[in-house]
Formats: structure tokens, C-alpha cells, sequence
């Protein structure tokens, strides 16, 4: 069971079909491999995410495949994003996952709203907070 | 399986705690209407208002020491009435419906407050009541994602096929969506066919 999905963090079997297919959660085809015992940091996620960014800017395809290659790789870090002020997408599934609550304001600006990652206690969430 | 032995646990010594009762729902689907009509029935207040304009419920409403009777039986519950959740919030909603923009800037805010701090007291709550508007498409993301978390977090469901009295309401299609779980359909505004739902209530929990 060593292969972990890099977007949504589903931990595969070794000869899952969804290596090939893939993941059955969240539709990404990017895995990383984690020895037994051994776990990638956020950090070190990161970087991977950057790489990949990388390779696919430096590909030599037509600007609208890269565009459509970046879209089919994106990585969903965030719970809520403002495309707008006053217009919000939220992402469910990650809500309901994942604390800390992950903002993101605009393209690749990103907000951590700390309290959320040590309490559950959501009366101390303020509407400021958001935005 | 906890929260069953829990419960088990309680039943047994008969120290029974109040049942948090969450109505849980998208936008619009009429969870204010039948948190009031539940509220009223027993206690004889109501608990908030309800609109036509969507994420009218933006902070979770409270009702504590609901006792609900049904067949002889009664428990005594916390109700509590959530913000409808959705997967985007746009302030143009408002604007359409007559609501200035600045205002409606900042309703769209505490509506995403709202969805998060929704989805964060389903840690807390016992007992769920999924409320759908009979009218539309239950086959939906926010739909499917709710049912499924609350499925994996063993809290007992019913799903509530709301506003039958619509004329094209087919509350049949939310049963045939999702046959594993627990049934039924009411409208929360005419009073029709509550006495079923509060019969399953005390079932469940």
C-alpha cells in the first residue's frame, strides 16, 4: 500500500487499478511512492507540485494543451477560493477533511487560518477571518 | 461504533444527555420552515425566520430542551438549525433579489462562514436530518458529500423529502437516489405528514 495520491492524499493498494486509471476519488494521476514508515512532509509535497509545474511549463506543446495539461494537474489545496470579492467556491470534500481551513484569496495566494488547525471550536472562527 | 456503545451505555444506566438533533440541507430546501414547525409543535416558539432569499440561515440557530413526543414516547433534544451548505457562494444571489450590493458582499461572506461552521458541528451532533426540496434534483455534490461523510462518522440519518405540497415536487426520486437510507416526505410549511418524521426521529436516536 505505498502509493499515495498527491492531490487528495488517497493511499493506494500496489496493484491498484487506479494507478493507471486514476484516482478514484479526486480523478489525479499523480502518486508518490512512501516507503514503509517514511512520509512525505508538506514541504516536501510542495516541491513535487513545483516540479511537476515546472516540466509541464517547459514541455513543447501549444500554449492551450499546456493550459489544459496544467488544469487536469491541479492541485487542490485550498477549502474556499475568492474568485471575487464576495464570490466564493467552496471545495466540500476538502472542508470536511481537512483542518486547517486553507483560503486561497487569489491565484497561488494562499491564507492558513491558523486557529482552525488547533481548535475545534468554530465560535472563533470571525467573519474577518475570510477575508 | 463508539458513539453506538455510547448510547448503548446510557440507555442502559438511563443517564440519557439531550440529543443534538442537526437539520443539515442545502440552500432554500426549507430547513428554517421545518425547524420552526418542529419547535412550535413542542415548545411553541419559533426559532428563526425564513426566506426565499437563499443563506438566509447564516449562524447555526439553537433550540435547547425540545422534548418530542411521538407514540407515548418523548426525548428531549437540542435542535439545531444549520446554514444551508453549497460549494459557491455569490453575492449576485442577493443582489437579485433586491439586497444592495455592498450588503449583499457582505451576506455572502457570513454564508461561507456559515457552510464552514455547518460542516464543523457535524463532529458534535447525534442525529441528522437531511432536508431536500422535493422539487429538484437530489442527485447533486453537496448532496452526495454530506450523506456520504455522515454515513462514514456513523451518525444516524434521515433523509426529509420537504415542500410535497409543490406541484412538481417527486419526493420519490430522493428515496430512489438514495434507497439505503432512512425515508421520508412532509411538507414542513402545511403541516403535512409531520407526525411521521417526528415517529422516526425517536427511532433513530
Amino acid at each position: 500500500m505505498p502509493h499515495k495520491c498527491l492531490n487528495c492524499g488517497k493511499v493506494l493498494d500496489e496493484d491498484s487499478e487506479e494507478l493507471m486509471e486514476g484516482c478514484s476519488s479526486c480523478g489525479q494521476k499523480l502518486f508518490v511512492f512512501e516507503g514503509e514508515g517514511k512520509k512525505i512532509s508538506k514541504d516536501q509535497r510542495n516541491g513535487i507540485v513545483k516540479d511537476v509545474e515546472e516540466f509541464m511549463d517547459s514541455l513543447e506543446e501549444e500554449e492551450d494543451v499546456k493550459k489544459r495539461l496544467k488544469e487536469a494537474m491541479k492541485f487542490d489545496l485550498e477549502s474556499i477560493k475568492v474568485k471575487e470579492p464576495g464570490v466564493y467556491e467552496i471545495n466540500l470534500r476538502k472542508l470536511l477533511e481537512e483542518i486547517p481551513l486553507i483560503v486561497e484569496m487569489k491565484e497561488g495566494e494562499y491564507y492558513i487560518y491558523l486557529p482552525s488547525a488547533f481548535s475545534k471550536d468554530k465560535k472563533n472562527i470571525r467573519i474577518n477571518d475570510l477575508v | 461504533m463508539l458513539k453506538k456503545l455510547k448510547r448503548l451505555l446510557k440507555d442502559l444506566f438511563g443517564k440519557k444527555d439531550e440529543i443534538k438533533l442537526g437539520i443539515y440541507g442545502p440552500p432554500n430546501t426549507g430547513k428554517t420552515t421545518l425547524a420552526n414547525r418542529i419547535s412550535k409543535e413542542f415548545t411553541g416558539e419559533e426559532m428563526g425566520s425564513a426566506s426565499e432569499v437563499p443563506h438566509e440561515t447564516r449562524v447555526v440557530q439553537k433550540k435547547e430542551k425540545v422534548r418530542l413526543q411521538s407514540d407515548g414516547k418523548e426525548i428531549s433534544m437540542n435542535l439545531l438549525d444549520m446554514p444551508g451548505i453549497s460549494t459557491k457562494v455569490d453575492y449576485k444571489e442577493f443582489v437579485d433579489h433586491g439586497i444592495d450590493e455592498e450588503e449583499a458582499k457582505v451576506r455572502s461572506k457570513e454564508a461561507t462562514k456559515g457552510v464552514v461552521e455547518a460542516i464543523k458541528w457535524l463532529d458534535k451532533v447525534d442525529a441528522v436530518l437531511v432536508v431536500f426540496d422535493s422539487t429538484n434534483n437530489p442527485y447533486t455534490q453537496v448532496n452526495v458529500t454530506i450523506l456520504g461523510n455522515l454515513e462514514a462518522k456513523d451518525i444516524p440519518i434521515i433523509l426529509v423529502a420537504n415542500k410535497t405540497d409543490l406541484d412538481d415536487a417527486e419526493p420519490e426520486s430522493i428515496q430512489d437516489a438514495f434507497p439505503q437510507y432512512n425515508f421520508t416526505e412532509i411538507s414542513a410549511k402545511e403541516n403535512e405528514n409531520m407526525a411521521n418524521l417526528y415517529k422516526k426521529i425517536i427511532e433513530s436516536v
